[in-house]
């Protein structure tokens, strides 16, 4: 079944064994993102269907700097100085994710002055790097779009199936995850965007009143 | 009667269904979950980015379980990936333990970690030992890659440098040396940027199982863009000991201005064979389903063609896509010519409707005219938010073909509905006018319901009958075998 032939040949009742505990694993790391999903932050009190990954608990993504569709090389780092950033992996044959881009240009757009951008990642092979800055410039969108045709980020966030976002706070922890994409998933995008803008106005905030 | 026989038959070829009543508790899998549970549940302090060490927080990771029992056929099959990496700031480790299992009587089981890695990062410097994937220029020369969907899974074995001069005409240097089987693979690939929007590369990589048995491939490339234009130009050649010497170009020329792109690509390939690269395909990936099932495979021994592509946005609730390609062997031989235009229509924030026809003419290898297959298609899509959480999708696609062995036509369909960002519910079925040769069918019907936990887990159950079909992406094609039973597939990240 492995297209690329390689067969990883082990002891017949080993493979047994920790075979039929795949489904354990499953389920194991299924109760693993449940528990990591952590309590709501603090955003819940204002919207009770916010629920954004306690910054405790939140993995820290690693700084990263990929090449946009205009050839420009973009770092992690400096798109965190501007704020919140959301990273979201796409490609063109992916219809939902065609949908979702409109969504997060409309939120690029809106929320843009208030210290947060989206970042799109194509994922689409090499030859359709074309067709995705022609995509991209004759929808308009304004987000900025990096090309990952090696997947190196894809695979470096282990992400699982497209689409797929990450809500990313200033400091560089991811606070909210979303596979797939269906109708109104983007209501719930846009409050825990607007939740973690609001979260790090106020840890701002606390820092000037503590700094005086 | 006829069908009881061939029961009885699928039987004796497989082996005891159900192979999970074999099975016990892995303790591998379990240390891994139950280090992954062992977060701490709140309270400690985030370090700071980059300095974090090693912490159960900087451990992030995947699982994709895909399960399914056909019932006709008593055949079992479980495929599992799990990925976990370690990130340290400079340096990121990790693994994947991957499984094939299958009742299938001589299949080819598989379960242990097939990949594993450490990679270090400076701004300049990576370097990665164990497990990796690379491209050079658009793939001409060398590819190596990873397609879940087509199960395409050609990643090298060994280490892999790549330095970076951004002060001196932002050269990118890459060498790459590692096994893939029996196949020791070398290669490396330089770019630099000699003047703003001009990109110039040239890459090398060899494969060899014995002193007899090697290829060599080469090539340079331009990457040349000013204002909305842009051309990309790539030429290749293969040497091979005992076999010809082959060549490959492709060439891209793309137009990008406000609601107008257009991208026209045209590829020669001859006697350009290489286990290790993936050469542009030139050909339009379809997402609607009955123009995947027939797609044009690349031939990288004998093909050329061209592709043109356009995308107009006249405004934001309109985008219209069409695109015409062509590609034959160089004797004319075995053409393949597609038409698709593709119309998405917005209305309001409720309705979304896309509608799509394509027009195909296909000749078999060694065949004439005679044996012309033509298919006309037709599909549309109408998306319906109901409320802000609820929304209701149909999908409807007709296939008409035409050959010399008659008319055949293919009516697929979905009914959907989603709500609450949790909760997907859908209906597909097919029918032909002529039943499907292998199965006997001439109706499918499958339902599936897909729920999603913490917005970390995707599960879906379909149960029913599904016609066997090729899933293919970039000119490379997986056939999906028929499934008269149910699947279970469950996607998890944390």
């Amino acid at each position: 079944m492995l297209a690329s032939g390689k067969r990883l040949q082990v002891d017949v009742g080993w493979r047994r064994t920790i075979s039929g505990a795949a489904v354990l694993g499953v389920l194991l790391t299924f109760a693993a993102g449940w528990v990591v999903a952590g309590e709501p932050g603090d955003g819940e009190e204002d919207n009770p269907k916010v629920e954004l990954i306690d910054a405790a608990d939140a993995c820290v993504v690693s700084d990263f700097t990929m090449e946009n569709v205009d050839g420009e090389r973009v770092s992690l780092d400096d798109l965190l100085e501007d704020g919140v950033v959301l990273i979201d992996f796409w490609a063109l044959w992916c219809r939902p994710c065609l949908r979702e881009l409109d969504y997060l240009n409309d939120f690029n757009n809106k929320r843009g002055k208030d210290g947060f951008a989206v970042v799109t990642v194509n994922i689409d092979t090499p030859e359709s790097i074309s067709r995705v800055k022609s995509y991209v410039q004759s929808r308009g969108y304004g987000f900025e779009v990096l090309l990952d045709p090696e997947k190196e980020l894809y695979y470096d966030l282990n992400v699982p199936a497209i689409p797929y976002s990450v809500l990313i706070d200033r400091e560089g922890r991811i606070r909210s995850v979303h596979i797939g994409f269906q109708l109104g998933d983007e209501k719930i995008m846009e409050r825990e965007i607007a939740a973690l803008i609001e979260e790090g106005v106020a840890n701002e905030t606390g820092e000037e009143t503590s700094g005086e | 009667m006829k069908r009881e026989r061939r029961r009885v038959a699928s039987r004796r070829s497989v082996k005891e269904a159900c192979p999970f009543c074999r099975r016990t508790i892995s303790l591998l899998l379990v240390a891994i979950a139950v280090s992954v549970l062992a977060r701490p549940a709140g309270g400690e302090p985030a370090p700071p980015r980059g300095s974090e060490g090693i912490s159960l927080r900087s451990i992030r990771g995947s699982n994709e379980m895909i399960f399914s029992r056909d019932v006709e056929d008593t055949l079992d099959e479980l495929e599992n990936w799990f990925d976990v990496s370690i990130d340290m700031g400079e340096v990121t480790a990790g693994f994947r333990y991957q499984m094939y299992e299958t009742s299938a009587r001589g299949a080819n089981e598989s379960a242990g970690f097939s990949q594993r890695f450490a990679e270090f990062r400076r701004d300049w410097l990576t370097l990665r030992a164990g497990n990796y994937y690379e491209t050079f220029g658009r793939g001409l020369v060398l590819r190596v890659f990873e397609d879940r969907e087509i199960r395409q899974e050609t990643s090298l074995d060994g280490v892999a440098l790549e330095a970076r001069l951004e002060d001196f005409m932002d050269l990118k240097m890459t060498g790459i040396t590692g096994r893939s089987g029996d196949d020791f693979v070398r290669g490396g690939d330089v770019e630099a940027t000699l003047l703003p929007g001009v990109k110039l590369g040239a890459a090398y990589a060899m494969s060899n199982r014995s002193y007899t048995d090697r290829t060599e491939m080469g090539g340079i490339r331009s990457d040349v863009s000013h204002g909305p234009l842009g051309v990309y130009a790539e030429f290749a050649t293969r040497d091979g000991f005992h076999e010809f010497e082959g060549s490959g170009f492709y060439l891209s020329t793309t137009l990008s201005v406000p609601k107008l792109g257009v991208v026209a690509e045209y590829k020669d390939y001859d006697d350009f064979e290489f286990a290790y690269h993936n050469p542009p395909a030139a050909l339009r990936d379809h997402s609607v389903n009955l123009l995947a099932r027939h797609p044009r495979v690349v031939q990288p021994d004998d093909e050329q063609g061209f592709q043109v592509e356009a995308t107009y946005s006249p405004s934001f609730s309109t985008t219209i896509i069409g695109s015409d390609s062509y590609t034959a062997q160089h004797s004319g031989d075995a053409p393949f010519h597609e038409q698709y235009l593709e119309i998405r229509q917005d209305i309001g924030d409720r309705l979304f409707t896309i509608l799509a026809g394509a027009r195909s003419r296909e000749i078999p290898s060694g065949r004439d005219e005679a044996n012309a297959v033509y298919r006309y298609t037709g599909a549309g899509e109408l998306d319906f938010r109901i409320t802000d959480e609820r929304s209701i999708s149909l999908i409807y696609e007709h296939q008409l073909t035409e050959s010399a062995y008659g008319d055949v036509t293919d009516q697929y369909g979905v009914v959907g509905f989603s709500c609450c960002s949790i909760l997907m519910f859908s209906l597909q079925a097919e029918r032909t006018s002529e039943k499907d040769p292998v199965t006997d069918k001439d109706f499918w019907l499958m339902g599936s319901l897909g729920l999603k936990f913490a917005r970390r887990h995707d599960v879906s159950l379909s149960v029913g009958t599904r016609r066997s079909r090729f899933i293919c992406s970039s000119g490379m094609c997986r056939f999906e075998p028929k499934l008269e039973g149910a699947e279970l597939r469950i996607v998890s990240t944390f």
